[in-house]
């Protein structure tokens, strides 16, 4: 996934660069030499080279690279299927394109794209399903679109993300994505 | 003059009052920057108890500790302490006590305002406390979203406890930010250019002037959230045309410039200390300033990164997103400022160089975490989780705790006249440090793992036990920590030995007078040639004790200070300060009145104490001026000043210009605030048939300009100011009356609407204003009869000018708008 | 005082542009500017981009305005800002160029 690339990404650069950070530190403090601020040359490097230029340099390349990601997640172009899911203290419904709704389980196709259309009765929630997607927020007056998909079929936890009163803790659902091409809600004889 | 009867005189004029009157009456900095201080570390130990309980409730899962009920009191009242109690309060106390030893003045502009401000944050904070024994504590967290902290989902009391207390204790904040930045532009040493200033009056300059502009957002949020809930008034209740978001906006807007006004003079502090550690001088002042110029400025173009997960769409988060990746390069510029001003000195490492170094392990990698949350995608993931939590303590504790614990043994000796006594804080220092990254280091795994923040419990099948175990453990290293910080500070304090004057040889001006100050600090005031008065003059301080410099008087009884002009820093006038007075705190208490009554929802009171307020403030603005000014006086140095009565630009005058941009901010907000609602809410138009009317706004224009040119021509012609300022009272009146007309005549009641409810809110706010300058006005005229203001002492005028322009001003903004809005609805 | 303003005007005119931008993007999604005005460019996207291009304009020109008086530090400090501003205002519009507007 490419949040995940980003994610890497972003932490081997802090890696470096914090350690860049310490070792001059620590060098700054050991070296006990003489006070050679007279030479004018140090300011520009490290304000100039340090403090400006490299931080604009990575900074840049990492935002041009994050709106790409940000971009390619949007919910943009055909999707599956539409789910209209509502939150409420303290559970979850969703509705589908045939009509029929479920509560506390969202069943998708894996796979593909499906568009989640996202509101609530009552306060804020946000519905987050960790290992699908981003978070997107449930807000009473205003319908919000985020567009997950399930690699493989499978079971998936998620949970409301913004503090929504005493239920918070456990306001959560699962999802469950059945293999394309079966009927929706078939999967899961089990149940 | 003999030198001793000049310290016995000057002591006399202005040491507190005597016993317990003098505990209530004190307007000096250097006790109410102490008070403020320790209120503040008051608040910090509540709020670390709070912690401890928040940790000790997740350190195992399903734990039976505390119910949802009660953590959700626990964490709303940690976060809300730490932010509004402690370190808000904290930086103003810090501020408070030392700019004016460090730009080498006597006190503060606004004395009395100081005092102000320790009470109503006392009062504000009492009440805070109160209902957090009393269980009635705010639990919505510390932003308090609505619809939850809403009347319909927290019908308690618990959300108005915090809206009305915060509030409080914010009028304090913006009474410190004025006074401030007046302080910074007026009362310096004499030749103390901008660009001679010690470097941490930048800080704070920059400080101050974000919170002019920082607060307004949220006071008036509170003010709109009190008002639904107290009134009904629909501005956040989607079904009736408001908008939760409209909340997120008014409070991130305040939110996010928060963090750095916390952040700013801590780092203020590091850019004093570690020059002084390092003996030499900090590289790069002029890049220091601007970067803090361009913090100060960017931080107001991120608000919107705390609302990633709303909704708004990609473009605009992008905005965001990348003022939020730049804010990183000015704080990279600082960074290395102070590691190049390391490297180029010799570093002598002691206590507060410890805390020194923790804050640069523990601030690095906040920063770049909060680089993290700054991209998009990657926010959407982490939002709201144990990585949050972790990213915020990094920031908030490395680049705060951490720079004020430094601060606190650099300064110690200045506050007590001792040194430290034992080994005590290299141990507290170790605890501190490796408890603070044993807890939050790998919450960032606990979030990155799926843990949300503010959640009481969790399940063990989640995986997270021994992480959090951990954080408890950690957390209670640290609490172990910071309890031996108290106990050596308390060793100091006692015990001490005291100590030489300027015991790190530090080149400010705090370091040129005795220790413990006195509290007329200089008993003459100094002359700067550079940035190091004290390497260009090793005896200044003697010099100055010895009466050498300026104002080495004791006249009168009254409290004098130099005022400079703004930008070169050369001797302007000498300001008159007001001495021990008992009014700040019967105005504290008027206002707490206020609060109370709309607190236990006693709301026929409340107009009675805005009438007491009002009158409160009237006879405050009385007793300052004179009536027969003493004229040019010999300050010293070949220097013939005249007093602050005869000049234009008196810090009366400036302090005012700046309240109305910080009442212009809260206006702006509420006309953003009108057009959001009308934009982006769902359910608008409203139901019914509204055309545009043009009476009313053109009597209030009318009316405004009576106003505006009726003080122009008492401005211009001494002998006509009486009459022109009851016209212009009487232009404000009829602006009152076109604004109230209009409303009453075509607004629907304001709990039909959104509209309506943001049309009566921008009525009542124009009407308030307009009042104001009527007020104004009529006092000047009181004060033309009573022979304060005369010809040579015009600069009331003035001032009630710009008060009575800008409540006209904003009648007619609002007249204009409300008027053409039935047009296009 | 006018000097301290001057000296921090790039980053006031920064914050004109940038609540000038964000303003108008809001308006002009929540007015549907979505239609092609040019092949390719959406409504609101055009709007956005030519006030963008200006607001860099008037960036420069007071960056010029700054620039003839380099006497004083402050002044210097005022250039450097000025400076700051224009690649604020560049860099928080940039994704002006590249993301959809209105989702
Ligand atoms: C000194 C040790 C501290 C510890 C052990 C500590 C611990 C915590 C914990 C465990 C949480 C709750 C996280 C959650 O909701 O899951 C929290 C929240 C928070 N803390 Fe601290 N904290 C400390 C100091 C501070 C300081 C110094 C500040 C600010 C200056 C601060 C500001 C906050 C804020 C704003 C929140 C969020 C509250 C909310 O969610 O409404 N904390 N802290
Ligand atoms: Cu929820
Ligand atoms: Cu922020």
């Amino acid at each position: 996934m490419r949040v995940a690339d980003l994610w890497w990404w972003m932490l081997g650069g802090s890696a470096i660069l914090s350690a860049l950070v310490f070792i001059l530190l620590l060098i700054a403090l050991r070296r006990r030499g003489a006070a050679d601020n007279r030479q004018p040359g140090r300011t520009r490097v490290w304000i100039g080279w340090l403090g400006l230029v490299m931080p604009v340099g990575v900074l840049m390349v990492l935002l041009a690279f994050a709106l790409w990601v940000g971009q390619r997640n949007l919910p943009v172009g055909p999707a599956a299927q539409t789910v209209q899911v509502t939150a409420f203290n303290y559970g979850w419904e969703f509705c589908y394109e045939d009509g029929s709704c479920s509560q506390g389980v969202l069943r998708i196709p894996a796979g593909q794209p499906v568009d989640l259309d996202i509101t609530a009765t009552d306060v804020i929630h946000s519905l987050w399903i960790p290992r699908l997607a981003g978070k997107m927020d449930a807000i009473p007056g205003q319908v919000n679109r985020l567009r997950i998909e399930a690699d493989a079929p499978g079971t998936f936890e998620a949970v409301c993300a913004e503090y929504c009163g005493v239920g918070h803790a456990d306001h959560r659902f699962v999802v469950e994505a059945y293999a394309a091409g079966a009927p929706a809600g078939r999967t899961e004889a089990a149940e | 003059m003999n030198v001793i009867q000049l310290h016995h005189d000057l002591t006399r004029i202005w040491n507190n009052e005597p016993g317990w009157r003098g505990v209530f009456s004190s307007v000096s900095h250097t006790t109410l920057g102490k008070r403020f201080m320790i209120t503040a570390a008051v608040f910090f130990g509540i709020g670390g108890v709070l912690a401890m309980l928040i940790r000790a409730q997740l350190a195992t899962p399903a734990s039976a500790f505390t119910g949802p009920e009660v953590y959700g009191q626990i964490f709303t009242m940690h976060g809300s302490i730490m932010m509004f109690l402690f370190a808000i309060p904290m930086l103003e106390g810090f501020a408070i006590y030392l700019l004016p030893k460090i730009l080498g003045a006597r006190d503060l502009a606004y004395p009395r305002l100081t005092a102000l401000g320790w009470w109503c944050y006392l009062f504000g904070g009492t009440i805070m406390l109160l209902a957090l024994l009393g269980g009635v504590a705010p639990d919505a967290g510390w932003f308090l979203y609505p619809p939850l902290s809403g009347k319909e989902f927290t019908p308690g009391v618990n959300s108005d406890v915090w809206l009305l207390g915060i509030t409080f204790v914010e009028i304090s904040a913006l009474a410190a930010a004025i006074e401030i930045t007046v302080t910074i532009l007026k009362f310096r040493a004499a030749n103390m250019s901008l660009t001679k200033m010690p470097i941490l009056a930048w800080y704070l300059l920059a400080t101050a002037g974000m919170m002019i502009f920082g607060f307004p957002p949220l006071i008036l949020g509170s003010i709109l959230l009190e008002v639904e809930r107290a009134f009904g008034w629909p501005f956040f209740q989607p079904e009736l045309g408001g908008s939760p978001l409209l909340w997120q906006h008014l409070f991130w807007l305040f939110g996010h410039p928060e963090v750095y006004i916390i952040f700013l003079p801590a780092a203020g502090a590091l850019s004093t200390i570690i020059p002084v550690m390092a003996r030499t001088p900090l590289i790069g002042y002029g890049a220091i300033v601007t970067a803090v110029m361009a913090l100060a400025f960017l931080s107001f173009g991120l608000w919107v990164h705390h609302m990633f997960t709303t909704g708004i769409p990609h473009m605009a988060l992008g905005f965001f997103s990348a003022a939020s990746v730049l804010v990183a390069i000015p704080t990279a510029v600082q960074i290395f400022a102070w590691i190049g001003t390391m490297w180029a000195g010799r570093p002598k490492f002691t206590l507060p160089m410890y805390y020194i170094v923790g804050f640069f392990v523990v601030f690095v990698l906040g920063g770049l975490t909060g680089v993290m949350l700054a991209i998009v995608p990657f926010d959407q993931q982490v939002h709201d989780t144990a990585f949050v939590t972790a990213h915020l303590h990094y920031v908030l504790v490395g680049g705060f705790v951490f720079p004020m614990l430094a601060a606190a043994y650099y300064w110690m000796p200045h506050v007590t006249g001792r040194t430290r006594v034992m080994r005590v804080g290299i141990a507290a220092f170790w605890l501190i440090f490796i408890g603070f990254n044993l807890t939050f280091l790998q919450m960032h795994l606990t979030g990155l793992l799926g843990m949300p923040r503010r959640v009481y419990t969790y399940p063990v099948e989640a995986g997270w036990t021994l992480l959090n175990l951990t954080s408890s453990v950690g957390a209670f290293m640290q609490a172990f920590g910071f309890g031996l910080f108290a106990l050596d500070i308390a060793l100091q304090r006692r015990l001490g030995k005291p100590t030489r004057r300027d015991p790190w040889e530090a080149e400010t001006l705090e370091w040129a007078m005795p220790t413990p100050p006195p509290q007329y600090n200089f008993a003459s005031l100094p002359t700067v040639s550079s940035r190091e008065p004290l390497s260009d003059n090793r005896r200044i301080g003697v010099d100055l004790a010895a009466g050498k410099g300026l104002l080495g008087r004791a006249i009168g009884g009254r409290r004098e200070t130099l005022a400079v002009d703004i930008v070169t820093g050369a001797p302007e006038h000498v300001a008159i300060l007001p001495g021990s007075s008992l009014t700040p705190l019967f105005t504290a208490l008027v206002f707490g009145g206020f609060f109370m009554s709309m607190l236990l929802g006693i709301y026929w009171l409340a107009p009675v104490f805005i009438v007491g307020a009002a009158v409160m403030i009237w006879r405050w603005v009385a007793t300052t001026g004179t009536t027969h000014d003493p004229g040019p006086v010999d300050a010293g140095n070949g220097y013939y000043l005249p007093t602050g009565f005869a000049i234009r630009g008196s810090v009366g005058y400036w302090g005012s210009v700046l309240a109305v941009a910080a009442s212009g901010t809260l206006f702006a907000s509420l006309v953003f605030g009108y057009f959001f609602l009308w934009v982006v809410a769902p359910n608008w138009p409203p139901p019914g048939a509204f055309g545009a009317y043009l009476l009313e706004p053109i009597i209030v224009t009318a009316g405004a300009l009576l106003a505006v040119v009726a003080a122009r021509l008492g401005l211009r012609n001494f002998d006509r100011s009486r009459s022109g300022a009851i016209a212009a009272a009487a232009g404000s009146a009829l602006a009152i009356a076109g604004l109230l007309a209009g409303a009453i005549r075509h607004l629907p009641e304001p709990t039909f609407h959104a509209f309506a409810a943001t049309g009566w809110a921008l009525t009542g706010f124009a009407v308030f204003s307009c009042a104001v300058g009527a007020l104004a006005q009529l006092f000047v005229h009181r004060r033309i009869a009573s022979g304060h203001v005369i010809a040579q002492r015009p600069h009331e005028l003035r001032t009630a000018a710009v008060w009575s322009d800008y409540g006209v001003g904003v009648a007619v903004v609002v007249a204009w708008l409300l008027g053409l809005s039935g047009a296009a609805l | 005082m006018t000097a301290l303003i001057k000296m921090v005007s790039g980053l006031i005119a920064w914050a004109v542009s940038f609540s000038v931008l964000y303003a108008l993007h809001g308006l002009g999604c929540a007015l549907g500017w979505t239609e092609q005005a040019v092949p390719g460019l959406t409504q609101a996207r055009v709007v956005l981009l030519v006030t963008w291009i200006l607001l860099i304009a008037a960036h420069g020109v007071l960056l010029v305005w700054l620039l003839r008086s380099c006497a004083t530090q402050m002044q210097r400090i005022g250039v450097a800002i000025g400076w700051i501003g224009l690649g604020a205002t560049i860099v928080t519009g940039l994704p002006i160029l590249a993301i959809s507007s209105c989702v």
